[in-house]
């Protein structure tokens, strides 16, 4: 996908273009399709002035449709949906020595520019431990021999499991391989990516008044203050327990969906690990900072419940874990963009201290 | 030098080949006709290159046209992920046959080591190799740990070729030496890198290019060559193909050798994970 914005004009001028500068075969076929529809029409009116004008709006209605699914496709709506590909549809540079998978929190955490490592972010947002390992499976072979897998954990990673919904799973189309994506169906692409405007007529709007594009990575200061920063948290555990049915984080008791998800999780990360180190590769765990205000709102026996629990049952390993998330270092609000994740200021901070830390290890 | 080499079975095999992807229709034709005048006898193809009915035809035309006979050639063909998944190889195993108007093959190949799939492709793949249909099998972008999982499956027949990317900007030593510790043969794909600007600018291949007055391709070819490796150069040029094969009227130096051995970056032009998720 190729991030130009066209205006109505310019896409016209260039349908124009592209009738002078198709290939033969497919002038040929278009003027093949044009007679057939001329045919068809001629051959039910018995009226060559009818069959023409038929013909003409037939063709004018296609290039319209044609134009505005092009249109749609160049809206911030439809580039949000699949802004996470781009990573994948660039020329990956070979033989990376560092690479993170994740979630938003992993998204946000880790950039290598400034780093004298070759890596790439290829964490996205939001997404399963289950898409993680499907991500690793299609793209590993970049990483060089001993590259470092950096498997960013958030804090309720091992509760979320494979998405249900295909729009869900949609966002995976463009950059992996159709055997990795749950229900993968061409149908579905063509749904989704292909030609929005035909299952999604309502996002027609999105080409008259467009929502705004999805900028937050490159943030660089926290535009929350601190009253806003608390209400952030107080929405995100919201959130959560409404997601996972969580009635009170400090509860002992986890329940039987929650419980049956983490099982299925541990046995992915272990997996995850494994898959790691047979090919060998460095996995590593990590747990991204959040702020203090985020922070406070885990009891520590939510936290020993879901996350520590489930990291120390999926490491059997026993690989390294690089744990953030009460890291004195990264508690200052100015270094994210909202309640839980990092800005690029923090990111920078965050990679490279990560880095130093595994030089240690 | 231009010889044979002896597959663990004892089948004869082209020490070098010629390859067919992504060459199809009238190219392909063209192709394997000049190909064959030019000398290549093995040639190397895929269910998955889309082209294996088009190689049949081209080969007719070849048995027609030139007074070469099926026997006088080499052919390959590999089993693809597709097909795997499908299953019922022996089945697959008679469409290559029928797509290639041949009753046997020389070689048949397992495209990748697909993940969950391979080892029950492999033990249909015996099953074929006993039946007679083909002469040999082997594998494709094998590691060692893929080949240590089929000897962990028991299997009886251990694969006769293993073919991977080799070319100076990756020379798989390890590989290499590990395959060949095993009996197993070693082609290569992408012998000559897609001719990568890293190596048109080599300041060892140009050396060595204008020391043997040969040109870069024919200087990584015969590279191969004197390691004991069958590469599978392609090209659509009868000028190039020509080329390609006129590598054994000279001899690289041991030293020479190893400084083309030094271009090495480790640089997969097909990273593996890209094609066989999970691989």
């Amino acid at each position: 996908m190729k991030i130009t914005n066209y205006t109505p004009s310019q896409n016209i001028a260039l349908a124009i273009n592209l009738c002078f500068y198709m290939n033969f075969r497919k002038k040929l076929l278009a003027l093949f399709f044009i007679l057939i529809i001329l045919a068809s029409i001629y051959l039910l009116t018995d009226s060559l002035f009818i069959s023409i004008c038929l013909a003409v709006s037939i063709i004018l209605s296609l290039l319209l449709f044609i134009l505005l699914n092009k249109q749609l496709k160049q809206t911030n709506w439809y580039k949000n949906q699949f802004i996470d590909s781009q990573k994948f549809l660039k020329d990956i540079p070979h033989n990376l020595e560092i690479c993170n998978l994740g979630s938003n929190p992993g998204k946000f955490a880790f950039e290598y520019d400034d780093t004298l490592l070759k890596g790439e972010n290829w964490a996205i947002g939001p997404q399963s431990l289950s898409y993680d390992f499907r991500v690793l499976k299609n793209y590993f072979s970049y990483l060089q021999d001993g590259g470092t897998v950096l498997i960013a954990i958030a804090p309720l990673s091992s509760c979320l499991t494979d998405y249900k919904d295909d729009r869900t799973n949609a966002k995976y189309y463009p950059f992996l391989d159709t055997s990795l994506i749950i229900n993968y169906a061409t149908s579905l692409n063509l749904r989704y990516l292909q030609f929005p405007i035909l299952f999604a007529p309502k996002a027609v709007k999105f080409l008259i008044r467009d929502i705004p594009s999805d900028t937050r990575f490159l943030l660089s200061t926290n535009p929350m203050n601190s009253a806003e920063i608390e209400q952030d948290a107080i929405n995100w555990i919201n959130g959560w327990k409404n997601q996972f049915s969580i009635t009170d984080m400090s509860s002992k008791i986890v329940s039987e969906e929650n419980q049956s998800a983490i099982e299925y999780n541990t046995n992915l990360l272990s997996e995850m690990i494994e898959f790691c180190t047979v090919r060998n590769l460095k996995p590593i765990l990590v747990l991204p900072p959040v702020t203090k205000a985020l922070r406070s709102k885990f009891p520590e026996i939510f936290l020993e419940l879901y996350v520590y629990s489930f990291i120390r049952n999926s490491n059997t390993q026993h690989i390294k874990v690089l744990d953030y998330f009460n890291d004195e270092r990264f508690t200052d609000n100015g270094l994210y963009f909202n309640s839980f994740f990092l800005n690029s200021k923090g990111r920078r901070l965050f990679t490279n201290s990560v880095l130093l830390d595994i030089k240690q290890i | 030098m231009n010889s044979n080499r002896v597959l663990s079975n004892g089948v004869e095999i082209p020490c070098i080949g010629m390859g067919t992807w992504p060459l199809n229709h009238k190219n392909l034709m063209e192709a394997v006709l000049s190909g064959i005048k030019c000398g290549y006898r093995a040639i190397d193809g895929a269910r998955d290159y889309n082209n294996e009915r088009c190689l049949g035809i081209s080969l007719q035309t070849v048995y027609q046209k030139t007074e070469f006979k099926r026997s006088d050639l080499f052919i390959t063909s590999k089993i693809g992920n597709g097909q795997q998944i499908k299953g019922i190889i022996t089945r697959q195993i008679d469409e290559t046959l029928r797509n290639i108007k041949t009753d046997y093959l020389d070689l048949w190949l397992m495209h990748w080591p697909y993940p969950g799939y391979y080892i029950e492709t492999w033990q249909q793949m015996e099953k074929v190799y006993l039946s007679g249909k083909v002469r040999a099998i082997g594998v494709c972008n094998f590691r060692e740990r893929h080949l240590k999982t089929l000897t962990e499956a028991h299997v009886s027949t251990l694969p006769m070729i293993n073919q991977i990317e080799i070319h100076p900007l990756r020379t798989a030593k390890e590989e290499i030496a590990y395959f060949t510790s095993q009996s197993v043969l070693v082609e290569a794909y992408t012998p000559l890198g897609l001719m990568d600007k890293r190596l048109i600018e080599s300041e060892t291949l140009k050396l060595l290019s204008k020391r043997y007055n040969k040109t870069i391709p024919q200087i990584i070819l015969r590279w191969h060559i004197q390691q004991g490796i069958i590469p599978l150069p392609k090209s659509g040029s009868s000028i190039r193909l020509k080329e390609n094969i006129d590598i054994f009227d000279f001899s690289l130096t041991n030293d020479e050798i190893l400084k083309i051995d030094c271009l090495n970056e480790n640089h997969k032009l097909y990273p593996e994970s890209k094609y066989c998720p999970g691989y």
